[in-house]
């Protein structure tokens, strides 16, 4: 399933059988047909190219925000469980902090600083998704520390720079990856409501949530883009979940044999 | 004496626990002489294990000096602390926690060497040596610690600890994982080792008859105090306080019956340390004094040191 998105999200421009700007009203709201297999939207454009190209963008804002949030997370999460102290003090907070604004607030608040678009949307998901991961990465390295290995290398005189990148990362490594990949159905989730909401990807580029509001006043009668959209949403979101799902069994080597 | 290679003067370790001080370690001293074993035995949470952390500085202590050859440690720099480490190593009780599930057997060996800063051929070659010492396979080096059984797994442990040449060896529990057969099979490398290699060893154990086997030198932990210290077979054969030995009774032996009930009572909480001698609650022999004024460790015999009011004496 992933493998099957991501190749889509990649050559939706080769893949669309039309043009995804390009407006026809002869085929506005027009029925699914051989020209165009999903039918067209208000304004005549072909809803099935749309998809392909608002995967892409979907999947660009979600690999963009996965990278940005894993790396700030990882840093402060292991500086605040490993150096423990003020700076764990003032980490926890952060979070704390960053938690306890309703994420639309901060997502609105940026969108009106920088201007509805996709760079709001990847620093508005960044900024409360670093939170999830540097807590996580926090309570690992809290119980990683006192690993007995972890003992072993200081009494190896191994630094502690070295420790945390070589013992403590590498165990960490199928937590997060867990994490990551539902991570990335819940950022294409959250993207597709601020994108719902006009907050997020403007026209002309095409996205899923988008396309979802944009059917909506047409549900009763010309229901298949908004359901095309939304199917394509679900698809992306399990086809994640069990990709993590089958990565974690895979990464962990006491595992292995099951 | 021979000359020391460690000495522990004074030292004490505290945590706080719930607010109150908990001395896990209480003023402790202790020498460990050239090319001897000294072994440590005591009860789960005396404070051994906390003990050999000090002596590694892999905790610093709360007060006292651990001085390596007349040096204090805590006051090396940190260069010099990790330079040190190569001199000074440790096997741990559990071999499954102690190695890193997703290194290499080869990395996990030449990690201290690492950690000096030896050059890739030279570590291959080391690692490649100590596999031998410790009678594994050179193919050992490829594959993860979870292809191998707990006491291979302890062999690499001690190939580990041995990679950088050291003169100290400190064993916490080492053998306490392990099936009983392959507890023998790595008592017998470890001694064999120090003879080899001139190892001085502290070796920790709850079980008497395994520190009995390997030490040269034997002291008794109570409650984060040493209450008797004596070469091997003064402690065994003419045991001074009674601690130890209502241990010594608590071992079975064949064709002698369990003494039942020869240690009365729980250990007491750690938090809350009874007053006098820390023993008295539980000693047979508890006077007023006991109760009152905890009893220096002093000569009971010659050579034989004991903190008791009444070193020797019998129940009665």
């Amino acid at each position: 399933m992933v493998v099957f998105i991501v190749l889509v999200a990649v050559f939706a421009h080769w893949l669309a059988p039309h043009s995804y700007t390009r407006t026809d009203l002869f085929m506005s709201w027009s029925l699914p047909d051989a020209r165009y297999l999903l039918g067209g939207d208000a304004v005549g454009r072909d809803i099935l190219s749309r998809l392909l190209v608002g995967a892409q963008v979907s999947l660009t804002i979600a690999f963009s925000v996965l990278t940005i949030v894993l790396i700030v997370g990882t840093v402060l999460g292991t500086i605040a469980g490993w150096h423990g102290g003020w700076a764990d003090g003032l980490i926890t907070r952060a979070t704390d902090l960053t938690l306890a604004f309703p994420e639309l607030i901060i997502a609105i608040i940026v969108a009106a600083i920088m201007g509805p678009g996709v760079p709001a949307v990847i620093v508005a998901l960044s900024l409360v998704g670093w939170t999830g991961i540097a807590r996580i990465v926090r309570s690992l390295t809290l119980s990683l520390r006192n690993e007995a290995f972890v003992e072993a290398a200081m009494a190896a005189g191994t630094r502690p720079a070295a420790i945390i990148v070589f013992h403590l990362l590498p165990n960490m490594v199928p937590a997060l990856v867990v994490r990551a990949t539902a991570g990335i159905g819940f950022i294409i989730m959250e993207e597709a409501t601020l994108s719902f909401l006009g907050l997020g990807v403007q026209e002309p580029q095409p996205t899923w949530g988008g396309m979802i509001r944009d059917g909506l006043p047409a549900l009763r009668t010309e229901p298949w883009m908004a359901m095309a959209a939304s199917a394509a949403l679900a698809f992306t979101i399990v086809g994640f979940n069990l990709f993590g799902d089958g990565l974690r069994d895979a990464l962990d080597p006491r595992g292995a044999r099951r | 004496m021979s000359d020391p290679v460690l000495t522990l003067d004074r030292v004490s370790r505290d945590y706080v626990r719930a607010g109150r001080r908990l001395a896990a370690v209480d003023e402790v001293d202790l020498v460990v002489h050239r090319g001897k074993t000294l072994g440590i035995v005591g009860e789960s949470g005396c404070g051994k294990s906390t003990l050999a952390r000090l002596a590694l500085h892999l905790v610093p202590p709360s007060s006292g000096r651990v001085l390596r050859e007349g040096q204090d440690i805590a006051r090396l720099d940190a260069g010099a602390l990790r330079r040190l480490r190569a001199r000074m190593q440790i096997v741990f009780q559990d071999p499954n926690a102690s190695l890193n599930p997703r290194w290499r057997v080869g990395a996990i060996i030449a990690e201290p060497l690492r950690a000096q800063g030896w050059s890739r051929q030279k570590r291959l070659d080391r690692v490649s040596e100590v596999l031998d010492l410790v009678g594994l396979p050179q193919d050992a080096v490829d594959r993860l610690p979870s292809a191998f059984s707990g006491g291979q797994k302890q062999r690499i442990g001690i190939a580990r600890a041995l990679a950088p040449e050291p003169d100290l060896l400190i064993c916490d529990e080492a053998v306490s994982a392990l099936d009983a057969s392959i507890q023998a099979q790595i008592l017998n490398l470890l001694t064999d080792l120090q003879a080899r290699l001139g190892l001085t060893m502290v070796f920790i154990s709850h079980n008497l008859a395994v520190v009995r086997h390997v030490s040269q030198r034997v002291a008794v932990m109570y409650l984060g105090r040493i209450v008797e210290l004596a070469s091997e077979a003064d402690l065994f054969d003419r045991p001074q306080h009674p601690y130890t030995r209502t241990l010594i009774a608590a071992v079975p032996e064949p064709g002698r019956p369990l003494q039942a009930g020869s240690v009365r009572g729980e250990p007491p909480d750690a938090l809350a340390p009874p007053s006098g001698c820390h023993f008295h609650p539980r000693c047979p022999l508890a006077q007023n004094i006991c109760r009152r004024i905890s009893p220096p460790l002093i000569e009971a015999a010659s050579g034989h040191l004991a903190s008791c009011h009444f070193p020797g004496a019998s129940a009665s």
